[in-house]
């Protein structure tokens, strides 16, 4: 037998026993429709204002920075911690992309990427 | 899960080196200057370029020979095709870093960060030139076409350049896509993204490797007709290349071709070189609709910058039929044709650069009326330069058609030979108006453009001098491009 088949089996099974659910659900509960019920439902305060709001275009820029910096960091873990396994081609490779990294810092910095105004 | 160690063969990768890191350069050299010396990043960025000229040509260099010329584990081989391509890419962004400067002056355009993007952008043409794995030859189109697409809507303050960069970056990310999905079903395929490994699977016959195989080829070759515009992937070209400051268009129009050419002939001849069947057709069909859409819709276009789009597209078509060919002869007959195209294509839209005013609003057939009697010289160039990509004798392009359509008879194509021939024949009919009304209409209205900068007389001078070297002595290319289409053992 496909060693698939179980799963196969149990998929069906959700998808079956959700739809005896509905159907009881439908079937045999019970029913007070009103105005207010039909109302769609928002949790919170009601909302003030549209929410595709314009913002400043630097928030992007500093999300974009961080985002750049933050995978670095994602990089140097599984670095760090095979450190001794890696030898000196590691650090030499690590150095390189840190390099390529601190050359866009340099950049960003001299072309006023960081400045807020 | 085995992997075998790769090996780490330094001297393959020091072009790529040489370009990201020089790269990197000439950008912090820009930032530190606040991008007020142009001409200084220019000449920076040129550098890095003819340093990168000057590692393939050098004697004392170590020339990689066929047989050891595979390296980090046949993810990079440095063979005569790769090299090839490389300087073809080099020489076109050397022209687009000498045009770019008065270009962007007269536009009112003061960042300098075009400079490093275009040599960024040759270095991942580099790596796809020389890639042999579908990983790394991805890498290599994702470097080129991030900086490619910065660099069409480097005038983000006019529209047509940033419907440009969006129109190229959507629709490019959407080819990237297709293209990776082409690479999974590679990998399902073959259990390997080596092209070696590939071409090894496929060898078996196995009838459902086959199959994953040609839906995964089918993928690969529709992100590729993306990226060389062929016909029906070519629905972006015009208005990106009409959009796009000049340079960048004479940029995209040679080098990113020639790269995706490159990548072409790489995936079909190194993964699939034993099982011709399985593409031959496909190509050839698609060579077909790109001939015969991109002359047919340059024959109505009043603007040169577009005329031109489709002519790349009509060219991406020749270019096409001789990747069908397959043979060697195809192959060499293809990067001939490409050299010949840069050569015209690049002098082209030097002269564009040199005419044009402000916001490229008088580059319309009727604003050219008597250029001849302003600019004598400038109007020859021109003259010169679309007669090659016309293909009459004693110019580059005749060679380069004359090339194509002998492959394609070879290899018993005689539909696309046939229309090979009939298409160049239409294509006068665009190519001709223009030089017509250059040399016999009285001028319309008055030049006030500048007299062009050094670096635009440069490129103008270059183009039509090889123009006509390629085609009165076109074994000096020819012989380079027969090397460099020797398949590898």
């Amino acid at each position: 037998m496909n060693p698939y088949v179980p799963v196969l089996i149990s998929f069906a099974a959700a998808v079956l026993l959700i739809g005896v659910f509905l159907f009881f659900c439908h079937a045999f509960g019970p029913k007070a429709p009103s105005p207010i019920k039909s109302d769609p439902f928002e949790c919170g305060n009601p909302p003030s204002g549209p929410a595709h709001d314009r913002f400043a275009v630097r928030f992007y820029i500093v999300a974009m920075l961080f985002l750049l910096f933050d995978i670095e960091v994602v990089f140097l873990y599984p670095w760090a911690i095979l450190f001794r396994e890696l030898g000196g081609l590691g650090i030499m490779e690590m150095g390189f992309f840190l390099t390529l990294l601190v050359g866009g810092l340099a950049y960003v910095w001299w072309r006023g990427a960081l400045e807020w105004e | 899960m085995h992997f075998p160690p790769v090996q780490f063969d330094w001297i393959a990768a020091v072009p790529m080196t040489l370009l990201s890191v020089g790269g990197l350069g000439v950008l912090l050299l820009d930032a530190k200057g606040k991008g007020r010396n142009p001409l200084v990043s220019a000449g920076a960025a040129a550098a890095v370029l003819v340093a990168t000229l000057l590692w393939f040509v050098h004697p004392l260099v170590p020339h990689a020979t066929a047989a050891d010329a595979r390296s980090f584990t046949s993810m990079l081989t440095v063979d005569g095709l790769g090299v090839f391509v490389t300087v073809v890419c080099i020489l076109t962004g050397l022209g687009t870093l000498a045009l770019a400067p008065s270009y962007m002056a007269r536009e009112g355009v003061k960042a300098g960060e075009i400079y490093p993007l275009v040599v960024f952008a040759v270095a991942g043409m580099s790596v796809l030139a020389m890639g042999t794995d579908l990983m790394v030859l991805f890498l290599g189109l994702e470097i080129m076409s991030l900086a490619v697409y910065v660099l069409a809507g480097y005038q983000r303050t006019v529209d047509g350049s940033v419907e440009a960069a969006l129109k190229y970056f959507l629709l490019g990310a959407f080819a990237s896509a297709i293209f990776l999905y082409g690479i999974t079903f590679m990998y399902g395929a073959a259990g390997s993204v080596r092209l070696d490994l590939v071409a090894r699977a496929l060898a078996s016959d196995n009838p459902n490797t086959v199959r994953l195989a040609q839906i995964g080829l089918a993928l690969l070759l529709a992100g590729l007709g993306f990226k060389i515009a062929a016909v029906p992937f070519h629905l972006w070209t015009p208005d990106v290349y009409q959009g796009a400051p000049t340079p960048v268009t004479a940029f995209m129009s040679s080098a990113v071709k020639a790269a995706a050419f490159a990548l072409a002939l790489r995936i079909l001849r190194v993964g699939f070189g034993a099982h011709p069947m399985l593409w031959t057709e496909a190509v050839k069909w698609l060579a077909i609709a790109t001939m015969v859409v991109g002359n047919l819709a340059a024959l109505v276009q009043r603007d040169l910058k577009r005329m031109l789009a489709y002519s790349s597209i009509a060219h991406s078509g020749y270019l096409l039929a001789g990747v069908a060919a397959g043979h060697p002869a195809g192959t060499s007959a293809v990067l001939f044709y490409l050299a010949a195209y840069l050569a015209g294509n690049l002098g082209a839209f030097a002269v564009l650069v040199a005419i044009g005013e402000k916001g490229d609003r008088n580059l319309n057939l009727d604003d050219i009326a008597g250029l001849y009697k302003t600019h004598p010289g400038l109007a020859f160039a021109l003259s010169a330069c679309l007669l090659s990509l016309a293909g009459i004798p004693p110019t580059a392009g005749f060679f380069g058609k004359f090339l194509v359509f002998n492959a394609a008879v070879k290899a018993h194509m005689i539909g696309p030979a046939v229309l090979i021939a009939l298409t160049s024949a239409l294509s006068l009919g665009y190519y001709l108006t223009v030089i017509v009304k250059m040399y016999m209409a009285e001028p319309a209205r008055e030049y006030i453009t500048e007299p062009p900068t050094v670096g635009v007389r440069l490129v103008v001078v270059a183009s039509v001098a090889s123009v006509f070297v390629l085609g009165i002595l076109p074994s000096l290319v020819q012989g380079l491009a027969e090397q460099a289409a020797i398949p590898l053992p």
